[in-house]
């Protein structure tokens, strides 16, 4: 009988894809193995079974519903930027926002040394008086620009009225909501030097 | 082909046009799904349209637009077997393997219904070579091209999907 052939040349003897000797030798060996022979019948029937496939192809309007949204996606593609081109300039920005978060974090987080007070600072100089906050309304909402001049505060330059309402502030007895806020937005650090700067700078 | 790449569209038009129904039957077998075959023809035509000033002419246009479409073809069948994996929903829908509306989908015979099961149950890419060399009459050279793949590894998988067709419908008569 001899050995059984692999299962492919079972399959390429059905679909006529062997040479005549491979195909007479296979020939004698399915006479003679049943196992064999069952699959050379089961392969038959299978390609049989699969048979031919009609596949419809779209209708006229189909296609031209497909090409009128293909032309329509290649205009969008022929009117953008050219892919080296937004990756420039995506670099570009994202190296400016790099940038400014840099300079940003500088500003808020560095306590400069010998920095003047609050009567020294940049803009119109702000109206103090008794029960007056240290900082204008549009400043309190203006959070980066108050925590970047609540760094720089020089509390020697401050009067007993500022350095009251700042202690009650900082001790927690505040009331401004946006002065919370302000006390918030300070780093545990910042917070602690400028408790240390208010005891030493004890209210005549 | 130089009329399009010289910025006209009705030259593409034509190019796609020419060849748009018999790569249609080509994924339309592979993906085995209407609407499926429709949305790829879509991708492979805008795909072809991006890529057009890098095609070699190695092969003819029609080779490189049918490579475009029978890998786009594949990817979504890929894609589509991880989603059915991955969703219960799937459980209960299933492609219509041929297109069709519901009532003749009922319609059809319990043969056609299992051949067709038998055919979708095959991995994306047996089924790709299985259909193109059983329905397409296409050489395994020609298939390997195709799929960018190896005449050997296309035998192999033609081989795996029959084998794996013969167990699945063994118990017809």
């Amino acid at each position: 009988m001899g050995k059984c052939p692999p299962e492919e040349i079972l399959l390429k003897f059905v679909e006529n894809d062997l040479d005549e000797s491979e195909a007479n030798l296979l020939t004698e060996h399915t006479d003679t193995c049943d196992r064999c022979r069952g699959l050379l019948k089961e392969y038959k029937k299978t390609l049989v079974l699969l048979g031919p496939e009609k596949i419809e192809v779209p209708s006229s309007a189909e296609w031209e519903r497909i090409m009128a949204r293909v032309r329509a996606r290649m205009e969008v593609r022929s009117r953008e930027w050219p892919l080296w081109l937004k990756g420039i300039l995506g670099g570009a920005a994202a190296a400016c926002v790099l940038l400014l978060l840099w300079q940003a974090d500088l500003k808020i987080l560095r306590r400069p040394e010998g920095v003047s007070g609050l009567a020294e600072r940049s803009g119109p100089s702000l109206p103090y008086g008794e029960g007056d906050s240290l900082l204008s309304d549009e400043d309190m909402f203006d959070e980066p620009l108050i925590i970047s001049e609540m760094a720089s505060l020089n509390l020697a330059s401050m009067n007993y009225e500022e350095l009251s309402e700042l202690d009650e502030l900082v001790s927690g007895a505040g009331t401004l909501e946006s002065w919370d806020l302000l006390v918030f937005d300070l780093s545990e650090d910042e917070e602690t030097e400028l408790v240390k700067q208010l005891e030493n700078s004890s209210p005549i | 082909m130089e009329a399009f790449l010289s910025g006209s569209d009705a030259a593409f038009d034509e190019l796609v046009g020419n060849n748009r129904e018999r790569i249609y039957r080509t994924v339309m077998r592979i993906v085995r799904n209407h609407d499926d075959a429709l949305d790829v023809m879509q991708e492979s035509f805008v795909k072809a349209f991006v890529k057009i000033r890098s095609f070699k002419r190695a092969s003819s246009f029609a080779t490189w637009l049918t490579s475009i479409a029978v890998r786009e073809a594949i990817n979504r069948v890929k894609r589509d077997r991880f989603r059915r994996a991955v969703s219960l929903r799937s459980l209960t829908t299933r492609p219509a393997p041929v297109r069709g509306n519901p009532e003749a989908h009922l319609e059809r015979s319990v043969i056609e219904e299992r051949v067709a099961s038998a055919i979708e149950s095959l991995p994306a890419v047996q089924r790709a070579v299985f259909t193109m060399r059983f329905y397409e009459n296409l050489k395994t050279r020609e298939i390997a091209e195709l799929i960018g793949s190896s005449e050997a590894a296309v035998k192999a998988s033609y081989f795996h999907a029959v084998r794996k067709l013969r167990r699945s419908l063994s118990d017809l008569r």
